[in-house]
């Protein structure tokens, strides 16, 4: 049996945040996750870092929030942020009493809300709808929510964080009213593991109300399903908003190689409700199309959705109303000691999330010792030098996207590179080398290719998986990776997994390539007749 | 521009290319308009007849083809005339040196996969069955060659309860071309080993091997146009039997076919349109009169008395679709499919999908039919993935349909 | 057209690695695709350009065989446009870009002068030192250029139709008698030719080398005399299918100009001369020499990018006695001054070699091919006598030579 001070269950932004935070300020903890790091609601999103103008009119004070946390991100986590800007866009259909009122509450949250002409708007994002009628420029930002949950968790360790992935909680222990320990199963082995600890936050996100369940509490958590739709190429250098009482279909955010239209709101009635209807992919295509006319003649790389994990306290509203904000619980109040949970928020704010919630861990631990997550970078920034090396074994666009991607492994990485023969991209599409996957791989925390996917973009881009899949899951048994699944397995569950984000968006451009990766996997390798003929 | 011909056929791929050859060999003056090159220059180049039916694993193509629905292109076409398209295949290949052969039922190809995957007629070096009776196997690749490892075949190959035994090596030899950011493609590779520099390290770097394993399995990398001569030579100069993994595009074996095939089409006299894409047809009293197609700029009209199209399904571009829609490019030949795109396809990526059977209604001269059966245009003829009822990735039926049907096709449309 | 909705429709499916004759002579090349749509992606996010993009050659069997419709060469031209843009090209590529230029100052100098003793080893070390490779063969001006001969030149009265011919630096410098033969033609099927001086070099070479804004001031001037002819319904046509893949491609370089010009079209002299002998101005049929001749053909990969066939290949078999095949071996490897440079030439030969030998083997000893540089290569990788096809139809309908 493991023994530690806190056990924090989820992996997504705000429990990795958490881990870190507490490592930082000298508190023992292990996280558990059920999937893989950041596979919930903090990679299932459009990746917006808000200014906060979303929020101005309705909620002010989270609208403050996020432009306070907005200027922090772009500090300490830099290579997580790129500072693309917003356009806030008031088209035909808005309303244009909303404008004023709205940059007056942005004024009052500190957000800079300037206006652009609507002609130099359209030169600059000439994308754009040509009858819109005013713009304003904010501070958003994208940002990469793996990437970001990835390098917290990076520095996490390196402050003595540990953490399990793939590691279901089934029972929290306790004694005399006092939680005393945590239960939880290996979901690739099956094997059970138990922790003791003092303290237990719950940071599970849509599964947070499942975990007090473990407890016997309840909490109002409601899942809440937003779908998004991933292009195949940024059409657009800036995040663009609509103008109006934010609403369904109306943020789009270039993002990397790609660009994500988001969001739609409907109630789940499951916290893994993360199947897409064509439906929601059609209504997205709708509104899109009132900022950016063309969007049909874009290629769909891929669909998603995720929960939002909406904090609804009895009598409140739900859905789009729901507030964004967040709310830490202290059990006790409930009878339990040594349990806390954090419930709704949104990735912008996640530090300050964590913040709060560790203020209050270590008050109740009774450990002294302020919170610096706010003050240091996230990780060490690649150097110069570093990236010149890099140069030679990689190609020149794969350098600033693996550097970044990497973090303070970058170094590790390129000396890897360097001590290969050759350092070919397995990944085209999203420019991943052979010795990124084999670094990311080799981690405790990838069980299998999909967790691979989601801290290198493996398989994100063009060809969603075609041809890297072969060669990832080739290198990666040739130099005898330890996952659980037969290699065969493994593919067939990564494609599976893409096959999910494409089928509900089967048509054009798209179809095709799906159709070519039918041809390969079936009708050329025939990995659908092997599985019932090989053992695996 | 205006040009008139016996016949036109649309798109080059197994089915376009077989149609135009047979239907020249009939003596036809035959156009050949294509936009882009087809799959074949992407595939693994040997000619799968049919592998399963309904997810079953089939021993004989021919015996199971009474297993499949009425509507299914071989249904269509008739047994006589698949073996007649495999016979004539064949000959061509055999006559440019490149000897095709059948075994005695489905033979197993080896994948880059490790995988078996059932094919019917396959050039001799891709025949796989020596590894049944030897003990030890070397599994060949080429460093850097990122699409092929041996490990991976290895792990996979021993899954199979009869192969579960045997003794595999892996063998790795030095990357004998220089290289960038570049990939090594088993293409690069072959390329290399057409030439006599590359032939020479080829033997050299195989001999240690050959002296210990009777059979190695490399990846396509023997050579392209000479290729059945190189595996000759390497296996007898080596006294070994070599056999050719089906790999993944770039196709070496798909790309060897098809010059085998353009070679051909040039000496019969097929005149071939590059680069230009059909956007209209001409169709007057159920019969098209001509094709227009645009290239870089300027519209040119091609008129024929008969028609053949094989523009291939989704990824070739014969089938368009949109949000709950799918329809044939040429002519707009809606195709029947339910409204609610989320019906189309199977939750399970290679389940029994409707969008993978989608296709052209044909009857048994492959004339696109409505739905009573009535022939909708009487000179046009439809071959290759274009035609709908059946799904090529899961049946294994993508390049025996396609030669099927263009010489069905062709050899009908040169008789006219 | 927007280039990035043009890279959606790639699907990686890799045909055009498989096709692209520079992948598969040298390594240094990372192939269409990853220069192409997959860097492209990178391009609206990052700076920085791979090394390989100066080995494209623009030769467009990407875009031939791309089944997807996917303009590769352009997505990767319009990427060398804009590194250009911060990055000026060498000398060495001004000089190859500006042969019309060149070809202008020398037309003052005797021929034995302008070419300079190509030949002759300090020639050949002054070219090496500028990076043109010592090894290839630079075209020879002629002793008198096209405008001149056509000036000199009367043609006959009294013919009522007329077109006007867009001649190419090819034609103007090197070929000016090619020139000459299709007048010849036009007059014998009754139309008058017309050949305005305005009409100035396409821009390709200065594109693809890197000199955008000169190519622009050319296609503005090209496209301004073009729409004053085509306003007159005065058919616009050009011998060198290079030329007219340029004019077809403005829209993509240059939209705003295209966007004024209207129609950037330009005709083919070969498919014009065929229209012609569907309306029976001209008889093959007829002509005065008929003996055997056997031709193999090449087509220059930039008339195989027009989607308009081989006329100049048709044109040839419809000639009685002449026995014409095709080739059919692919690019020639010099695209345009690609193959002079110092780093490329071997490259530029591995890529025609394999038309080499097939012309080599096939035992005929006359060439016949659109191209001009193609002709230069072909004459410099088999030592045959290469000839246009219109010059060809000349000679077997006139009976001269």
């Amino acid at each position: 049996m493991k023994h530690t001070t806190v056990v924090i269950i989820g992996g997504g932004a705000t429990g990795i945040g958490i881990l870190r935070d507490l490592s930082m300020r000298g508190v023992k903890a292990i996280l558990l996750e059920q999937g893989g790091i950041a596979s919930g609601a903090s990679s299932r999103y459009h990746g917006l870092l808000h200014s906060g103008g979303r929020y101005a009119v309705k909620d002010n004070e989270a609208a403050k929030e996020c432009i306070e946390e907005n200027m922090i991100l772009r500090r300490i986590g830099k290579e997580c942020v790129e500072e693309s800007e917003g356009f806030f866009v008031l088209t035909q259909q808005d309303d244009p009493d909303f404008e004023k009122p709205w940059v007056e509450a942005c004024g009052r949250a500190g957000i800079t809300a300037e206006q652009v002409d609507v002609k130099e708007a359209l030169r600059l994002e000439p994308a754009l709808d040509p009858t819109i009628r005013a713009v304003y420029r904010v501070p958003d930002s994208s940002v990469d929510g793996f990437r970001l949950v990835w390098h917290n968790a990076m520095s996490a360790r390196r402050y003595g964080g540990e953490m399990l992935t793939h590691h279901e909680v089934i029972a929290i222990e306790q004694e005399a009213g006092k939680v005393k320990g945590v239960r939880a199963r290996n979901t690739m082995t099956g094997e059970e593991l138990r922790i003791s600890c003092d303290m237990v936050v719950n940071a599970a996100g849509s599964w947070a109300a499942k975990i007090v369940q473990l407890v016997g509490l309840e909490v109002g958590v409601q899942p809440d399903r937003g779908t998004l739709i991933a292009f195949n190429h940024r059409f657009t250098s800036r995040i663009i908003n609509r103008l109006h009482q934010s609403s369904d279909g109306d943020i789009f955010v270039p993002h990397g190689s790609i660009t994500i239209l988001g969001t739609t709101s409907f109630h789940a009635d499951r916290p893994d409700a993360h199947d897409v209807p064509t439906a929601d992919i059609l209504k997205l295509l709708d509104i899109g199309e009132v900022l950016i006319p063309n969007l049909r003649s874009y290629r769909i790389l891929r669909a998603f959705a995720g929960t939002r994990p909406l904090y609804v306290p009895k009598g409140a509203a739900a859905g789009r109303g729901a507030s964004r904000g967040f709310h830490v619980s202290d059990h006790s109040e409930e009878g339990l000691e040594g349990m806390v949970s954090i419930f709704g928020g949104k990735f912008t704010t996640y530090r300050l999330m964590a913040e709060k919630l560790c203020d209050l861990v270590c008050q109740k631990l009774g450990v002294h010792a302020e919170c610096r997550t706010a003050i240091e970078p996230i990780i060490e920034s690649a150097s110069p030098e570093m990236l010149e090396k890099a140069a030679k074994y990689f190609p020149v666009h794969g350098v600033p996207l693996a550097a970044n991607r990497l973090g303070e492994a970058f170094p590790v990485v390129v000396e890897k590179a360097a001590a290969m023969k050759s350092n070919p991209l397995l990944c085209e599409c999203e420019m991943v080398s052979r010795a990124e996957i084999e670094y990311v791989a080799a981690d405790p925390a990838s069980q299998n290719l999909t967790d691979v996917r989601l801290r290198t973009r493996l398989g994100m881009g063009t060809c969603q998986g075609t041809y890297c899949s072969l060669r990832t899951i080739g290198a990666l048994t040739e130099c005898n990776t330890p996952f659980a699944m037969s290699p065969a397995d493994n593919l067939r569950d990564f494609l599976q997994e893409r096959w999910k984000g494409l089928r509900p968006a089967l048509w054009g451009l798209q179809a095709r390539e799906m159709d070519l990766g039918r041809a390969v996997y079936a009708a050329t390798l025939n990995i659908d007749g092997a599985k019932n003929e090989q053992k695996n | 521009m205006n040009r008139k011909t016996d016949i036109v056929v649309v798109g080059s791929g197994i089915a376009g290319m077989t149609a135009a050859l047979t239907a020249a060999q009939s003596g036809k003056k035959v156009t050949l308009l294509t936009h882009g090159v087809g799959s074949l220059a992407i595939s693994s180049g040997s000619i799968d007849v049919l592998g399963y039916v309904n997810g079953k694993a089939v021993a004989d193509p021919f015996a199971a083809m009474a297993d499949l629905p009425e509507n299914h292109p071989y249904r269509l076409v008739g047994e006589a005339d698949v073996r007649a398209s495999l016979d004539w295949l064949k000959e061509l290949c055999g006559k440019a040196g490149m000897a095709m052969q059948a075994g005695e039922g489905n033979q197993q190809l080896v994948t880059v996969m490790g995988t078996l995957k059932p094919s019917w007629l396959t050039p001799l070096s891709f025949h796989a069955e020596a590894i049944e009776d030897v003990l030890r196997v070397a599994v060949v690749s080429v460093e850097d060659m990122k699409d092929v490892h041996p490990g991976l075949i290895i792990d996979q190959l021993q899954r199979y309860p009869a192969l579960a035994k045997k003794e595999f090596v892996k063998a790795i030899l030095p990357n004998p071309i220089q290289q960038a950011h570049r990939n090594v493609t088993p293409l690069d590779i072959a390329r290399f080993v057409e030439r006599p520099e590359g032939l020479q390290w080829l033997k050299d770097s195989l001999a240690p091997y050959a002296k210990l394993y009777p059979v190695l399995l490399l990846p396509p990398i023997l050579g392209m146009k000479h290729s059945q001569k190189i595996w000759e030579q390497l296996c007898s100069a080596l006294n070994v039997k070599i056999v050719e993994m089906v790999s993944i595009p770039p196709g070496v074996a798909g790309l060897r076919l098809r010059e085998v095939m353009k070679k051909a089409l040039n000496e019969a006299g097929v005149y071939l349109v590059e680069n230009t894409e059909v956007v209209r047809s001409e169709v007057e009293q159920g019969a098209c009169k001509a094709l227009t197609t645009v290239a870089t700029g300027g519209e040119n009209r091609w008129e024929a008395d008969s028609f053949i199209i094989a523009t291939g399904g989704l990824l070739g571009g014969g089938i368009g679709t949109a949000p709950g829609k799918a329809w044939e490019t040429i002519f707009g030949l809606p195709l029947d499919m339910p409204e609610n795109t989320e019906e189309w396809s199977s939750p399970s990526i290679f389940g029994d999908s409707l969008f993978a059977r989608m296709g052209v209604k044909v009857n048994e001269a492959l004339k696109p039919v409505d739905a009573e059966g009535s022939v909708i245009l009487n000179n046009v003829r439809f071959a290759g993935r274009i035609l709908g009822g059946y799904d090529f990735a899961t049946e294994k039926s993508g390049h025996g349909v396609a030669l099927a049907t263009g010489w069905h096709a062709g050899t009908l449309a040169g008789k006219e | 057209m927007n280039h990035n909705t043009n890279l959606d429709k790639c699907v990686a499916c890799s045909t055009c690695v498989v096709q692209c004759p520079v992948s598969e002579v040298t390594s240094k090349f990372i192939g269409p695709r990853m220069l192409g749509p997959a860097s492209q992606r990178f391009r609206l996010l990052n700076d920085g350009e791979d090394n390989s993009l100066s080995y494209c050659t623009n030769c467009k069997n990407c875009d031939i065989s791309c089944p997807h419709g996917v303009d590769i060469s352009n997505i990767n031209m319009l990427a060398r446009a804009e590194y250009c843009r911060e990055h000026r090209p060498s000398f060495r590529d001004w000089v190859l870009a500006h042969g019309e230029l060149e070809a202008k100052l020398v037309r003052y100098l005797p021929t034995f002068l302008a070419n300079m003793g190509q030949a002759n080893p300090i020639t050949k070390l002054l070219l090496s030192r500028l990076g043109i490779s010592p090894k290839a063969d630079l075209p020879k001006f002629a002793p008198k250029q096209f405008p001149a001969m056509f000036k000199a030149y009367k043609q006959p009265e009294g013919l009522t139709k007329k077109v006007v011919f867009y001649p190419g630096c090819f034609v103007k410098a090197y070929a000016p008698q090619v020139g000459m033969d299709f007048v010849w033609l036009m007059n014998k099927a009754g139309y008058y030719v017309e050949c305005p001086d305005t009409f100035s070099c396409c821009g390709t070479p200065l594109y693809t080398n890197g000199f955008e804004e000169d190519a622009r001031k050319n296609a503005a001037a090209n496209l301004m005399e073009m729409a004053k002819w085509h306003n007159e319904g005065v058919p616009v046509m050009s011998l060198c299918p290079s030329c007219q893949l340029m004019f077809k491609e403005y829209p993509v370089y240059f939209p705003d100009l295209a966007e004024t010009a209207g129609s950037t079209d330009i005709g083919d002299c070969m498919q014009f001369v065929i229209e012609c002998i569907e309306r029976g101005e001209l008889d093959p049929a007829s002509a005065a020499v008929q003996t055997p001749l056997d031709i193999i053909y090449h087509a220059p990969c930039h008339l195989r990018a027009q989607g308009i066939g081989l006329p100049g290949f048709d044109i040839l078999r419809m000639l009685p006695g002449v026995n014409a095949v095709n080739a059919d071996a692919g690019c020639c490897g010099i695209s345009g001054s690609y193959g002079f440079k110092k780093e490329k030439y071997d490259i530029a030969m591995a890529v025609g070699s394999k038309l080499f030998e097939t012309i080599k083997d096939s035992g005929i000893e006359l060439v016949s091919t659109e191209c001009g540089t193609c002709k230069v290569q072909i004459m410099h990788g088999t030592g045959k006598s290469v000839a246009h096809p219109l010059s060809i139809l000349r000679q077997r309908l006139e009976g001269s030579n």
